[in-house]
């Protein structure tokens, strides 16, 4: 009887210290990166505003600006597009891209600057229209010598009506043949594709 | 108490009585049983060293007389008995009682034994050793993938997650050591962290027997259960590796076990395993290696009457998942589709790029039982489990070492269960369960996104439950259980203003919100409580000529898991945002099976069809049109609800041709409906045979051969979700053909395996195989990288597997 009653206090010993060593156990793999009340107000920095606006050479009042917008980020309201009027015929214009992350406070950092100076051999921007004569030519260049998209010379020719989709390639086909599809023809994903309806007048 | 007072009374004076004499002591005992105390006659009762016998008369009594003063060793026999032997020193009139085990069925658990069923209505199959073994470089829903009517829907080839009769996730229930899995289930690409090393057999439960563990085993239960040993001194063990040319990979993994006459037992195991890059028929399967370390520890005090065990296990898997399917959006999907092959092949590698999953599970538990006289066995069981997973995407350069997701699942539970066996003909398990689980997701400052894929909740659950075994004659079994459930959620989550109201949350659960909004976003506190009820109603009839029937009925009740509540985000492996609900309900599921069976060598069967109708089948559909976002169109995939029937037949068969040959094959047919709507339900496995034929000769080193035919029917019958977006590439509307199934194919493989013995104690196996012995390209529907490449091209692979 006295045997049995010592075994079972081994065997409830042994229990005990098994619980408390998984306890610490478990406590112990709380790892430190992963608490969730540390926000140090280090965002994500998703793009939520792509704006290309275009000068005309000619005529520095001439503006036109394409802007996607979607506020609250991905899910949640759909973007919109808004295009400040219609692209004169027969011009040429300094087009820049801007990409950008406001947030609700209305605080604006510019990611594409930081993608244009860090990034800029990961990334390229395309100008896809199917409006006859308008043409976009990048003027600007990653650190390979290798097209970028961020500012673009951009001719107009007779007036018509169509859409632009711009789109923004991460680690396509560098270089290619200028076109979205060969950029795309290997690894490359999208990372940006937007479409705004465009006039030429 | 008072018995042993008596007896010691009675000690006491034949002792007096005979004080000083030596060779006229008397022996008088009776044998009993120790469930139900009722006395066992006919039992041979033995002295070894005085090669006396007797037996037991109708009342359980014997006798010797004329003993000596001296230690003597009795050994008592009875049909259906473990011999067992007492230690007696006679130096008085002894009066004894002697307790005997006298169930097999309980014995199986002292000693040794494979064969045994879960219980004795339920409709199960089973994985042996040889066959795991044959899959321990694999994971362990390609081992029970060989199952009828166990499929698995697949996230390229390293991530398998088990599938019974169509169902998967929370709908099967996962026991691992008696530990019910939780791994972060929910996803499609989470697969069960499990070593399939560690374990050397699994059961797959179709029918009902499963209320022990959980209410909510609508799909069925896969039991991996621990290794049973014998109570004596040994030291055993195994050493096997395996080389493949797919992956240019394989494992080591080591198992070490020692046994104690006592009833002490240890074992250790330890798997490594690594490949590189897959192939397909015809081309790289750039990044999706695999890394995986594995190890297990167990000791434990085992004997009839009490006993305890200790389990650890941790599991550390790298999994890269083909860059080709990392698509930006659904034109990248449509490119992909269009390609007809990955748009990304590189040359082979062992590296893991993003991206891919890290995760880690942690496993421990203990568990103690006792056994009371003319009651049965009180077990106890605490366990505890960690699980972490961070997914990596492929992201810009500066994001590009933070995880796109990343959790931490913490599970416990306590769960006493009394099994009370002391009745003739019956046996009743009863008992309950605590449990609580908590999950922690990283927020933005570690992930770089705003709202987590998951958010962080409490879940508290309690159980109670009662099973009843009775055995109405010889042949025909009966068993009848019943569980109740409560569980409680607790989360906290950010929703986006827009999804907040757009949904009617505002309107239908005010009480959850805070008020506190911030950059577009509502901090909310969901709550929800669940009463959950399940049965079950199992019949077995053994007939001649080893036939026999199984009737099961189930009940089965689920809550909806945290994704299908709460799950918000974006997988870029299908450019498809997925959206909970927070007006779901709990499922409920009736199911019927039916198996008509023959346990038999020369020619076997069973034929099990089946019957299931799901009130509130939970399910993951395309929601039918793309979402507008920065990034281009996605696909947003919302959980919706409907009534779902799912029934089929799962055959089997095996044959013995000559005493050298063996044929075995299996057959699965199923057809899953959405009831509500009336169409199919969204991947259902499609129809799926195998047969193999195997030589085998025993006097020749063991030496096995055998090829099998695998082929996969193309699913007919699937909802149609496409959409069209606009393409800006073409100027025009295109199709996305996300709902298409795959083609049927064929597949062949060859295996063989030699066993030399070295020593004594030591033998050698050898095996070699090929699988995809003809190079076949294929798509398998319920693979979620069917878009993007092929499945696994041929593979040789060479198994060395030292016993010792």
């Amino acid at each position: 009887m006295s045997n049995f009653k010592l075994k079972t206090m081994k065997t409830t010993r042994l229990l005990a210290i098994l619980f408390i060593s998984a306890l610490t156990f478990t406590a112990c793999s709380e790892e430190d990166d992963h608490h969730d009340d540390d926000k140090d107000h280090e965002h994500e920095e998703e793009i939520n505003i792509l704006r290309y606006t275009l000068t005309n050479e000619a005529d520095a009042t001439d503006v036109v600006t394409f802007t996607f917008k979607d506020e609250d980020g991905e899910g949640g309201a759909d973007g919109t597009t808004e295009v400040s009027g219609a692209l004169t015929a027969d011009a040429s214009y300094k087009g820049v891209l801007e990409l950008l992350h406001e947030e609700e406070d209305g605080e604006i950092e510019n990611v594409g600057e930081e993608i244009a100076e860090s990034e800029a051999d990961e990334h390229e921007i395309f100008y896809i229209t199917n409006v006859a004569a308008l043409a976009f030519e990048t003027t600007d260049v990653d650190g390979n010598n290798y097209a970028l998209g961020f500012k673009t010379n951009v001719t107009t020719g007779a007036a018509g009506t169509g859409n632009l989709t711009i789109s923004v390639v991460h680690e396509g086909k560098k270089p290619n043949d200028g076109s979205v599809a060969d950029a795309l023809s290997g690894n490359g994903t999208t990372d940006i594709e937007v479409s705004f309806a465009v006039e030429v007048e | 108490m008072i018995k042993n007072i008596v007896i010691g009374i009675i000690i006491f004076l034949f002792s007096w009585k005979n004080n000083g004499q030596s060779c006229t002591y008397t022996l008088q005992g009776t044998v009993i049983d120790f469930h139900d105390e009722t006395p066992l006659a006919e039992a041979t009762v033995y002295i070894k060293k005085l090669d006396r016998f007797t037996t037991t008369d109708r009342n359980g009594k014997f006798s010797f007389e004329k003993l000596c003063k001296a230690k003597i060793e009795l050994e008592i026999a009875h049909i259906s008995c473990e011999n067992t032997t007492f230690e007696i020193n006679v130096e008085e009139d002894i009066i004894k009682i002697f307790h005997l085990e006298h169930h097999l069925e309980e014995l199986d658990e002292v000693v040794f034994k494979t064969d045994i069923k879960t219980t004795a209505t339920s409709i199960e199959q089973t994985l042996k050793e040889e066959i795991i073994s044959n899959f321990s470089d694999k994971s362990l829903g390609d081992a029970l993938n060989t199952i009828s009517g166990v499929s698995s829907l697949n996230t390229g080839n390293s991530i398998v997650k088990p599938m019974i009769h169509g169902l998967h996730s929370s709908r099967l229930l996962i026991i691992n050591n008696n530990v019910r899995q939780f791994d972060q289930e929910w996803g499609t690409e989470h697969a069960p962290n499990i070593d399939i090393n560690a374990f050397n057999r699994i059961d797959v439960i179709k029918g009902a027997n499963t209320l022990m563990y959980g209410s909510d085993a609508i799909g069925g239960m896969i039991l991996i259960r621990p290794e049973n040993y014998t109570v004596k001194d040994s030291l055993f063990g195994n050493t096997s590796s395996s080389f493949n040319t797919n992956g240019l990979g394989g494992n080591i993994n080591s198992k070490l076990v020692r046994t104690y006459k006592s009833g002490y037992y240890a074992k250790v195991q330890a798997n490594y395993k690594i490949f590189g890059d897959f192939e397909a028929a015809s081309y790289n399967l750039s990044n999706s290696g695999i890394k995986s370390i594995n190890s297990s520890v167990r000791f434990g005090y085992k004997s009839f009457e009490k006993g305890f065990d200790a389990y650890y296990s941790y599991v550390n898997n790298t999994i890269g998942i083909i860059r080709a399917a990392h698509v930006g959006n659904v034109n990248d999907l449509v490119r992909a589709i269009n390609r007809g092959e990955p748009s990304f092949i590189d040359d082979f590698s062992y590296g893991i790029d993003n991206p891919k999953q890290t995760i880690t599970h942690h496993l421990g538990k203990v568990e103690a039982y006792r056994r009371f006289k003319g009651l049965g066995k009180l077990t106890m069981q605490y366990d505890f489990q960690v699980n972490r997973r961070k997914e990596f995407d492929r992201r810009r350069a500066s994001f590009r070492d933070f995880p796109a997701a990343d959790f931490r699942l913490f599970t416990t539970s306590f769960q006493p269960n009394l099994k009370i066996d002391a009745f003739e003909n019956w046996t009743v398990n009863t008992g309950f369960l605590l449990r609580y689980q908590q999950n922690d997701s990283a927020d933005e400052s570690i992930t770089r996104i705003s709202i987590p894929l998951i958010p962080d909740y409490d879940k508290y659950e309690a159980g109670v439950y009662i099973i009843a075994n009775h055995n109405i004659d010889y042949n025909t079994k009966l068993s009848a259980g019943f569980r109740y459930d409560f569980s409680r959620i607790e989360a906290e989550k950010e929703y986006k203003v827009f999804d907040w109201e757009e949904n009617n949350y505002d309107e239908l659960f005010p009480e959850f919100s805070s008020g506190i909004e911030e950059d577009f976003e509502i901090l909310t506190f969901p709550k929800f409580n669940y009463h959950n009820i399940s049965a079950s109603l199992g019949l077995t009839r053994f007939f001649d000529n080893d036939f026999e029937f199984l009737f099961n009925y189930g009940l089965a009740s689920r809550m909806p898991n945290a994704s299908e509540l709460f799950s918000n985000g974006l997988h870029h492996s299908a450019a498809r945002i997925e959206t909970g609900r927070l007006t779901l309900t709990k499922e409920v599921a009736n199911k019927f099976i039916v198996s008509f069976q023959r346990n038999n060598q020369s020619f076997g069967f069973s034929i099990s069809p089946y019957y299931k109708y799901i009130n509130d089948f939970i399910q993951l559909i395309p929601a039918g049109e793309a979402l507008t976002t920065i990034r281009g169109a996605f696909v947003e995939w919302q959980y919706h609800q409907v009534n779902a029937q799912i029934f089929g037949v799962d055959i089997d068969a095996n044959k013995q041709l000559s005493n050298r040959f063996n044929y075995k094959g299996n057959l699965s047919l199923l057809q899953g409906d959405n009831v509500t709507e009336d169409i199919p339900l969204i991947h259902m496995p499609p129809v799926t045979f195998s047969n193999t034929i195997a030589y085998t000769n025993k006097e020749f080193y063991n030496l096995s051969i055998g090829v099998t035919q695998q082929t996969e029917l193309k699913q007919n019958r699937f909802p149609d979700y496409n959409f069209s977006t606009f393409n800006p590439i073409s100027q025009e509307d295109v199709l996305v053909d996300i709902s298409s199934p795959t083609d049927a194919f064929t597949l062949f493989h060859f295996n063989s395996s030699a066993n030399f013995k070295i020593a004594k104690n030591n033998s050698l196996t050898i095996a070699f195989n090929i699988e995809n012995l003809f190079n076949i390209s294929y798509r398998n529907y319920l693979n979620t990288l069917r878009y993007f490449a092929d499945d696994l091209g041929r593979n040789f692979t060479i198994k060395l597997k030292f016993n010792y």
